[in-house]
């Protein structure tokens, strides 16, 4: 892997197009990875609601707004971190290159110091909104994805996901921690559902650009181990992630509507991934039906994770719980 | 013995335009951080109770093993005291 390590410091100078091109707000928000903050956002504001609602806890309404906008700034301060440092492969790989690094509108450094100076004012305003334990829970949270991750996992190993997945999976407890001050059982329940939902979902999107990270030599699983090694995993995770996300309604943070939303959600999630597991996604040359079924697992994916996480907010937050019967 | 000073490099009016623009963003930035800082402390100083047991700022742990003042003498109050007074 020592190439890949040579390739990340590469010039970004050679990257950029012939005509000068500068830097709008736009640029410097999609440095920021808006879609993914606005996931991270919302299951952090699920986390924070939930805790609300089982706690009885109550939080002033505008320190948690702050609270969540802290949250939404660390992700993107840990997304402009993972784009100053992957500038390099982004420019390989087509799906990345028109970032506002490799197309030449930011550049490196500007795109470290705005990652590092929204670090610090993240974990600050959450420090001041709300209380150390969140912050600390945050400030690890960006340093996981914009060093452990990035830095460390995604050239080095196929499993790169499945262990950097946690830096997405913090949001609901960091929410969870901005009301309680502490993370108990129910938090890292949320937790463990992002945490085995990453891999299926990463592994479908991998499916279809596996021709992009072998060109970029980062080590995806299609890369290393082939496309139906990662079709048995993604079937594997899946297996794991429905029954999981049930576990909510056993200790009471889920109620009925969570419960069967979790349940319909989670049959349909296995009935496409066992469509992808009998489909030939991501074989080489690319088959139109299998990329289809991948592609579909894909966008279902992000629609699961949605829907689990606003149950529980119309549950705790619209007062719409009721607790499953019998248990 | 001493360099010459180095001219920064002349910028063409859309990279000006374009720098205005960050700089721009960047007060608004700053401007806003400090809105919320200003908010967040006065907000969470309200809301506390300013006791000894809660607080924002004022976190003394409470003292249980503190024993109440002993009240002062009497004095006779018709005699102003001697080194005392508002100056």
């Amino acid at each position: 892997m020592e190439h890949m390590k040579q390739m990340s410091h590469v010039d970004t100078a050679d990257m950029t197009q012939d005509a000068p091109r500068y830097a709008t707000a736009s640029d410097y928000v999609q440095l920021m990875k808006p879609r993914i903050m606005m996931l991270v956002v919302f299951t952090g504001l699920a986390g924070l609601v939930s805790a609300v609602g089982v706690t009885g806890v109550s939080v002033n309404p505008l320190m948690a707004a702050i609270a969540t906008l802290a949250i939404a700034l660390g992700s993107g301060a840990a997304g402009a971190i993972n784009m100053w440092y992957d500038a390099d492969i982004d420019a390989i790989m087509s799906r990345t290159s028109t970032r506002p690094i490799p197309s030449g509108a930011v550049p490196r450094d500007e795109a470290i110091a705005l990652g590092l100076v929204m670090s610090g004012v993240s974990v600050l305003l959450m420090w001041l909104a709300s209380n150390a334990v969140a912050a600390a829970l945050l400030a690890l949270s960006i340093a996981y994805y914009g060093w452990f991750y990035t830095m460390l996992l995604k050239r080095r190993t196929p499993q790169n996901i499945v262990i950097g997945g946690a830096a997405g999976a913090f949001p609901p407890v960091i929410g969870w921690a901005v009301v309680t001050g502490s993370a108990p059982l129910d938090a890292w329940l949320l937790f463990a559902i992002i945490f085995f939902w990453t891999p299926p979902h990463f592994w479908a999107l991998s499916l279809l650009a596996h021709g992009e990270y072998k060109k970029a030599n980062v080590p995806m699983l299609p890369v290393t181990h082939g496309a139906k090694v990662t079709r048995n995993q993604i079937m594997a995770y899946t297996l794991l992630l429905a029954p999981l996300a049930l576990a909510p309604v056993l200790t009471g943070l889920g109620g009925l509507v969570y419960g069967i939303s979790a349940a319909l959600l989670g049959v349909v999630f296995v009935k496409l991934a066992v469509d992808v597991w009998r489909s030939d996604a991501g074989a080489v040359p690319v088959q139109p039906e299998g990329a289809k079924e991948a592609k579909r697992l894909f966008a279902f994916s992000i629609l699961y994770l949605f829907l689990l996480f606003a149950a529980l907010i119309i549950e705790h937050g619209f007062g719409a719980y009721i607790s499953v019967p019998g248990l | 013995m001493s360099e010459a000073p180095q001219t920064p490099p002349r910028l063409d009016e859309d990279a000006r335009q374009a720098q205005k623009r960050r700089n721009w963003w960047l007060a608004l930035a700053l401007f806003a951080f400090v809105i919320l800082v200003g908010v967040t402390t006065v907000v969470r100083l309200a809301d506390s109770e300013l006791g000894p047991d809660g607080g924002f700022y004022w976190s003394n742990p409470p003292q249980s093993d503190s024993r109440p003042m002993p009240d002062l003498p009497e004095g006779d109050e018709s005699q102003p005291a001697e080194d005392g007074g508002d100056q």
